[in-house]
């Protein structure tokens, strides 16, 4: 359960596995925090709320990961936990150059090769990101 | 004509229709992907025996080829340079043209980072007056040019009339504060403004991410290089271009920012809806797009116009920098002379006239990984190219070189005038890392001459050179094709890596 990356030649390319809706959105904050900081400590001082309004689940997720790469790109918001799932409530803290290293830059998560499906008891997702 | 082994299916994502993908080849150079399915069109892929068989561990390139050929309105082939990769919708290192009459535009045919492109400039000393001050310059680079992961300028920051500014004259904003002269603009591909933009299109969300990232580099595989010219296939040109025998060059690689990215994405939604509402087909959700003339395509095309030109303008604050840096290191009367050798989009989509079927028509070229590559003679090219051809720029890996070619008509009639925009990664960038995490790059590169700085590990580890295709494999078959003519080749000294 968590996430894991797959091969993709330029971009990136993670599954995201977990029982339940709540785990999934965990995963992905993981997914996130990891890509742009490694494995940083980050602490949850600061809260932010997301408001995400989409059709069906799938794209729920996409645009919930949307926005943590928004958050991280013009506040270098950096996200540790889920806080809250109604409405969504991500806590974190922002980049710090003395406590955090940079990883890597999340341009954009993309719809190529998206799905989110039930597996076996609890719930898959794929996405692709452009790096 | 020969039938080429068909690539075998790729694991990965779980292909409803991953049968054998037909080859045909055509000549060395040249594959066919004939018409199959729901293809409008064939699919022409640039490749030699030794490309093609890359291509073995690229089967989702392919299919990314053929699933453009789907999209309503395309003239000509979709077409794949030999730097083809997998890409997210358009394959990185496709062109693909659509008529405005019941054609498309397509967010994703232009990607995330709009006008994503390089810029060459060149120095009045040579490599070997370089070398002892090369260190210095170096670390001058990596502080003056804010690089890697949410880099941003303090000294830059634009409000809101100043960005609708830098939206609508692109490159030429920067030269009017001062930052660059009239004769750079000469040297930009558009004169490094592109008509159309409209800056009311672009989102409050887009200006908030490139308010301040202007005149810096960005992440991945983003970068400004210090080079020199190492040989030179046809000296008369070179001379032309400025490219002397040894001459020290700067490259820049990187585009319009978060701007862009938000850019792409607020748009991504629009034509989601928009194919739905007039019934578009999509083989990949990323190729989302609505119909030439269309007030969704409208909005984008003003929209990605504008960041085109905020890219354009980042392209030209970098270079200020790059001439303050090499004028700190090297004296004012050096930096005062780096001269801009050209500066070309490698994502865009653009209306032209092209030569089609005998008769000339505009069409709407997406050029998602390429670069565009006119020829002698064309009118949209600055006198001081007319005679040459526009310069076509190929950065290859920070470990081995770059080339500088010469658009040609070849190009113009086959390839809607244009060539290839880089070497074309190979490797994943787990599948890098992981080589590259026992060895120290740094010291490698170090001890073969070249310096590297940036702003993370993960970075470097990522770009190492055998990451990428070897980039003289790629010009070669440019260079064969016809569709693209060796000028210069370019070794790297030190690279700031974002």
């Amino acid at each position: 359960m968590g996430y894991r990356l797959l091969p993709h030649t330029a971009d990136l390319r993670a599954v995201l596995e977990a029982p339940d809706r709540a785990g999934l959105y965990q995963a992905a904050v993981d997914l996130v925090r990891e890509v742009v900081a490694g494995d940083s400590p980050v602490g949850g001082a600061e809260e932010r709320a997301i408001e995400v309004d989409a059709a069906d689940e799938q794209e729920r997720l996409f645009r919930f990961v949307r926005e943590l790469v928004y958050l991280y790109d013009t506040e270098g918001f950096l996200p540790r936990e889920i806080a809250g799932a109604d409405p969504l409530r991500v806590r974190g803290e922002r980049f710090d150059p003395e406590r955090h290293h940079s990883e890597r830059q999340l341009k954009a998560v993309t719809r190529h090769g998206l799905r989110l499906e039930r597996d076996g008891g609890g719930l898959r997702a794929e996405m692709v990101f452009d790096l | 004509m020969a039938t080429e082994t068909a690539v075998r299916p790729a694991s990965g994502i779980p292909q409803a229709a991953a049968a054998r993908i037909p080859l045909e080849r055509l000549d060395p150079y040249r594959v066919r992907i004939p018409r199959h399915g729901g293809m409008r069109t064939e699919g022409l892929l640039f490749a030699d025996r030794r490309i093609l068989d890359d291509l073995e561990h690229e089967q989702e390139a392919l299919r990314q080829v053929i699933n453009v050929a789907h999209l309503p309105g395309i003239v000509g082939p979709s077409i794949a340079m030999p730097d083809v990769h997998w890409g997210y919708g358009f394959p990185i290192g496709g062109v693909a043209a659509f008529d405005p009459a019941g054609g498309v535009v397509s967010p994703g045919g232009v990607g995330y980072d709009i006008n994503c492109g390089v810029r060459l400039l060149v120095a009045p000393v040579t490599a070997a007056d370089l070398r002892p001050r090369l260190e210095e310059l170096a670390d001058t680079l990596f502080e003056t040019i804010p690089s890697g992961i949410g880099s941003s300028r303090s000294d830059l920051v634009l409000d809101d009339a100043e960005l609708d500014a830098v939206l609508l004259e692109g490159a030429g904003w920067a030269v009017r504060r001062g930052l660059g002269t009239a004769r750079d603009l000469e040297a930009i591909e558009a004169g490094g403004a592109l008509p159309g933009a409209d800056p009311a299109q672009v989102s409050r969300r887009a200006r908030r991410r490139g308010r301040d990232q202007l005149g810096t580099v960005g992440s991945g595989n983003h970068f400004v290089e210090v080079g020199h010219v190492a040989e030179r296939f046809d000296p008369a040109a070179a001379d032309a271009l400025g490219l002397a025998p040894d001459a020290v060059t700067a490259f820049i690689h990187s585009g319009s920012r978060g701007l862009g990215h938000q850019v792409c994405d607020d748009y991504l939604d629009l034509m989601l809806e928009a194919s739905a509402r007039y019934g578009i087909e999509l083989p990949d959700p990323q190729l989302c797009c609505a119909p030439l003339g269309s007030p969704e395509a409208d909005a984008y095309w003003g929209a990605m116009n504008a960041a085109a030109n905020f890219a354009f303008a980042n392209r030209q604050v970098m270079a200020h920098y790059v001439r303050r840096a090499f004028a700190r290191v090297l004296g004012e009367e050096i930096g005062d002379r780096l001269l801009l050798v050209y500066d070309v989009a490698h994502n865009i989509a653009k209306l032209e006239p092209h030569r089609i079927g005998g008769e000339e028509r505009t069409v709407c070229v997406h050029r998602k990984g390429a670069t565009r590559a006119f020829p002698p003679g064309h009118p949209d090219l600055h006198p001081r190219y007319r005679d040459l051809g526009q310069p076509v720029l190929i950065p290859g890996d920070m470990g081995r070189y770059s080339y500088v070619l010469l658009g040609t008509a070849q190009a113009y009639d086959e390839t809607f005038g244009s060539c290839c925009h880089g070497a074309g990664r190979r490797l994943s960038r787990r599948a890098a890392k992981r080589q590259a995490r026992p060895r120290n790059l740094p010291a490698e590169l170090a001890a073969a001459g070249i310096l590297v700085r940036a702003a993370s590990r993960a970075t470097i580890d990522e770009e190492i050179p055998e990451a990428y295709k070897d980039v003289r494999d790629v010009v070669d078959v440019v260079h064969g094709a016809g569709i693209g003519r060796k000028v210069a080749m370019l070794k790297p000294m030190a690279v700031i890596k974002g």
